[in-house]
């Protein structure tokens, strides 16, 4: 009996590490190609070479377009945070009448189609004479993470202790400064988190960016799938491991300034983890 | 009151706050003198938290005013007031460490940084934490995050300090302690104390007033000596002290004694000042605190003599308390102090009970029936 | 005038335990303007297209049925949300089938380090943008890429398959997407389940695979529900990949959509839109239904 489960564990280990194989396999392959001779992309390459890399510096499009990403994702993080922010201190510290309704509404983008949400934005930005550029993506991208915000700033919002503001409010701080020394401070983990998450998923956005940007203010993700419905060269594959390594080092950082501060893991349910193991 | 203007620190006027229709505070008028420390005792949900937070200025009256020093602050929110609270779960700020909390009410003040230092320190000396400026909040013991909560709100010299039940989270004895501790720090600042409790023995501990609250009412506001010799009403006599309540009928008033029948037995009880003469025929509540019920010897000296039976004692140390059954018809419950070699009566035993006019206190109905609706 | 200020102070400050109106109104002012205009005022002004007339190109204002009477009625149409929802179906079933065991194996891991692991990994994907993983899939799936270079070699086939521009390879690069969607509301209920249930199980002589069918599938029915609802939405809604590695013959609603907003017929896409909505919902809604509905039954089994 004890062999025939340990048998099945094995198993199960092979399955899971098949699985891991699977998730990884597109990512290992993107790094191999990126160095491969030769403008086909087949497998096995002819040779490995990193002359690819030295050709990004000419393709300047793909430099522009990542400023762009950053500016725009920025841009529509901060956004979402400060709107989502003063709404949740609103909706969740003091739900009124119809508050519920409104928190449905404000989360509803999470379920809506995002090229439907793509197309709508085309149309409305066009009336407002904004289509094209890189404000009216900010404003677009915006709407679509505004729920992630609203919804883990306002879970840590209804945890926190409302005695903490009357006590600051008894000590003598008016409502701005306890909403600035009492309030933020407390919150200033789950913005972190928020705000990352909603980063790395505006970033990567595609259904939006694409029909609302015209030439000259793609991002990133756009400037990759036009160039790869023309070409088929390792250029995308080299500008795919850049973004991969940017991807790579914005999750250490962000995991590096989380784990300098005390108190994250509950956050995040890491607490459950280190209670397991 | 214009010559309130020194004495008086802190008053409120027929102040009324509801909430969703139930009224928690119900036409409170109370006066607090400065320097004094004063309690409100009463059940949970009698509103004395809610009387405790329109003093503070957390909470606003529907009507009525309340005045600080004199002055009408009704409507200026808690931050505009210079009055301190110290609340329930302390509140002590998660996110900075014992010196900043303590220090958070002058910083918002924009008093200088070495001014602030100095405070904090003189702060962290009168509650006895010397070098715990550094330490967070959450390495803190109970009585420790008690004393960083008192010195936080002492800081800004508030002319009153509001405590909302602070002790009620700490364990018997290091809440004896705080209680001896906070009433030290008052006599040293030398503030008004108003402190909110459901504790009657930690009211009567450490009030020179206190106020007894019901159903949002103030039932009888006064020091402690007189709300346990002269209750109010019957609740306030059961709140405070143990004493037996029997519905007697009031027969007749001769000069200062009034006549009652009690389950069959005619008590004399002296007439209370300053109350209404009793009608014939009434119902009312008579009070008999356990230790004026005189047993065996004590009670043949007694005006109102009858006999029982011991069904109950229970031993208490200093002192023994007794259930007497009379003659099947209602029960005492009586405590006598208790020495060694000092007579000590058994289950069963007959013996002569008492007690005297004086001992025995007519009460007003108590006007509970109104007061639990409302809350 | 002190009073005055405390008037105006008061408007923005706790009044009778509540915030006042103007206090709200303007913490809600940006939140609002930003919603109400760009989201819901986007929305209403694409839906309003759904009843404009589509002529040669051209729109013409009208109060007109005619895209919703063509989109229910065209078959045309149908094998278009036929193509959605199997494409859905499809990536569902796998994803469930592969990150069941994933989950399974990291909820049951002892050691935090490896857990860790295979956690990132699992997770590191979502880090990576659709349009970067896509271009990973071509890269595997081409004639002459990866895997039928590994085919020809273990000699499953002479000639390679062709599984780009195709369902199977949209099937294929889609369950690599959001096999973490469906691995984490697993990994969640999984570590939730009591050890001790499956101990006790064991004690009364429950074998290892009847362990696992009466005691941890069944509890974890609500996370299966969960990733279920959630990936089949997003494949529903999945427009990067389908229309990268279908190359435009693999048709989906939202591939369709893209391509009738780029030649105008915006009544056409507005319609296609809200179809896709209303199913997302609905889909949603059904399976956690049906979940509910399956627990219930099943409480309701064990203790008769």
């Amino acid at each position: 009996m004890p062999k025939k489960t340990a048998d099945f564990k094995w198993l199960l280990y092979v399955c899971a590490g098949a699985v891991g194989l699977y998730l990884l396999l597109p990512l290992l392959m993107i790094i191999l190609t990126s160095i491969s001779m030769g403008t086909a992309t087949k497998f096995p390459p002819e040779g490995l070479t990193l002359e690819w890399y030295g050709k990004l510096a000419d393709q300047k499009q793909f430099l522009q377009a990542f400023l762009n990403s950053i500016a725009a994702s920025a841009g529509a993080v901060a956004l979402a945070l400060v709107a989502g922010t003063l709404a949740a201190l609103a909706i969740i510290q003091y739900p009124f009448r119809g508050s519920g309704v409104l928190r449905a509404f404000f989360m509803s983008p999470m379920v809506m189609p995002k090229i439907t949400l793509g197309v709508a934005y085309l149309i409305l930005f066009s009336k407002m004479h904004i289509a094209g550029g890189l404000f009216a993506l900010i404003l677009g991208e915006a709407v679509i993470v505004f729920p992630f915000v609203l919804s883990i700033v306002g879970s840590a919002m209804a945890n926190l202790n409302a005695a903490h503001r009357e006590a600051a409010a008894d000590l003598g701080a008016g409502p701005l400064r306890i909403f600035f020394t009492i309030t933020l401070p407390q919150l200033r983990l789950s913005l972190l988190l928020a705000g990352s998450i909603a980063f790395v998923f505006t970033f990567d956005q595609v259904e939006t960016a694409l029909l609302i940007l015209r030439q000259g203010s793609y991002t990133l993700p756009i400037q990759l799938f036009l160039y790869m419905e023309k070409w088929q060269d390792p250029t995308v594959a080299v500008v795919s491991v850049v973004l991969i390594a940017f991807a790579l080092t914005l999750f250490w950082a962000i995991k590096l300034v989380i784990r300098s501060a005390p108190g994250i893991e509950n956050l995040l349910g890491g607490g459950q983890d280190e209670r397991r193991s | 009151m214009s010559d309130g203007q020194g004495a008086i620190a802190i008053e409120t006027r027929h102040a009324v706050k509801r909430y969703a229709g139930n009224t928690a505070v119900d036409q409170v008028s109370l006066q607090v003198k400065r320097g004094e420390f004063v309690s409100l005792l009463g059940p949970s949900g009698c509103g004395k938290t809610t009387l405790l937070r329109l003093l503070g200025g957390l909470e606003q009256p529907d009507e009525g005013t309340v005045l600080l020093s004199g002055k009408d602050v009704s409507g200026i929110p808690a931050y505009g007031r210079n009055s301190n609270m110290i609340f329930q779960q302390l509140a002590l700020f998660p996110h900075m460490d014992v010196y900043n909390n303590i220090a958070y009410g002058l910083k918002v003040r924009k008093v200088a940084k070495e001014e602030i230092k100095r405070r904090v320190h003189e702060m962290l000396e009168l509650v006895q934490l010397g070098d715990y400026s550094r330490r967070s909040v959450s390495q803190l013991s109970g009585g420790q995050a008690q004393r960083v909560a008192i010195a936080r709100a002492l800081i800004n010299k508030p002319e009153v300090l509001l405590l909302d039940e602070p002790l009620s989270a700490l364990d018997m004895q290091l809440r004896l302690d705080m209680q001896r501790e906070l009433k030290r720090i008052q006599r040293d600042f030398g503030g008004t104390f108003i402190f909110v409790t459901h504790d009657q023995s930690e009211a009567m501990n450490m009030s020179d007033r206190i106020g007894v609250m019901r159903g949002g009412k103030l039932l009888q506001y006064a020091a402690p000596d007189e709300i346990y010799e002269r209750p109010a009403d019957s609740f306030v006599a059961k709140f405070i002290g143990d004493t037996n309540l029997l519905q007697v009928k009031v027969l007749g008033t001769e000069q200062d004694l009034v006549s009652v029948d009690c389950f069959g037995s005619m008590f004399q009880i002296r007439q209370s000042k300053g109350l209404a003469p009793f009608q014939a025929g009434s119902l009312r509540p008579l009070s008999i605190r356990y230790e004026y019920v005189r047993l065996g010897e004590a009670a043949s000296r007694s005006a109102n003599r009858f006999e029982g039976r011991v069904i109950e004692s229970v031993y208490g140390g200093a002192s023994i308390r007794y259930t007497i059954d009379i003659g099947g018809r209602f029960q005492l419950q009586a405590s006598a102090l208790y020495q060694r070699g000092d007579i000590r009566y058994n289950v069963g035993d007959m013996l002569h009970i008492g007690f005297n006019p004086e001992d025995g206190l007519l009460l007003n109905d108590d006007s509970s029936g109104k007061g639990e609706a409302a809350l | 005038m002190m009073r005055t200020t405390s008037r105006i102070v008061g408007l923005f400050t706790y009044g009778n335990g509540n915030r006042p109106w103007a206090a709200q109104l303007l913490l809600l002012l940006p939140a609002i303007a930003l919603m109400g205009v760009v989201y819901l005022g986007g929305l209403l002004i694409f839906g309003r297209y759904s009843f404009d007339l589509y002529n040669n190109g051209s729109l013409v204002r009208d109060w007109n049925g005619q895209a919703y009477r063509a989109f229910l009625t065209d078959p045309y149409y149908w094998t278009l949300i036929g193509t959605t929802f199997r494409v859905a179906a499809k990536v569902t079933f796998w994803s469930l089938l592969l990150a069941y065991p994933l989950a399974y194996c990291m909820a049951g891991l002892r050691r935090p380090g490896l857990k860790q692991t295979l956690l990132l990994l699992t997770f590191l994907p979502l880090l990576v943008s659709a349009v970067v993983r896509s271009y990973g899939w071509q890269l595997l799936l081409s004639r002459q890429g990866f895997m039928n270079w590994l085919f020809i070699h273990l000699g499953v086939t002479d000639s390679g398959f062709d599984m780009m521009y195709n369902e199977t390879g949209v099937v294929i690069a889609l369950v690599h997407i959001f096999l973490p969607f469906m691995v984490f509301p697993l990994l969640n209920v999984l570590s939730q389940s009591d050890n001790q249930l499956k101990a006790a199980a064991h004690d009364l002589g429950a074998g290892k695979w009847r362990t696992f069918f009466t005691i941890t599938f069944p509890l974890s029915a609500r996370g299966i529900a969960s990733g279920v609802q959630i990936v089949f939405t997003l494949c529903l809604t999945a427009f990067t990949t389908p229309q990268l590695i279908g190359g435009g013959r693999v048709m989906t609603l939202p591939v369709f959509i893209y391509q009738r907003t780029l030649d105008t017929n915006w009544p056409m896409a507005a319609v296609a839109s809200l179809f896709l909505f209303v199913s997302s919902i609905a889909v949603s809604l059904i399976v956690n239904k049906g979940a509910d509905w399956l627990m219930f039954r099943r409480t309701r089994q064990g203790r008769i």
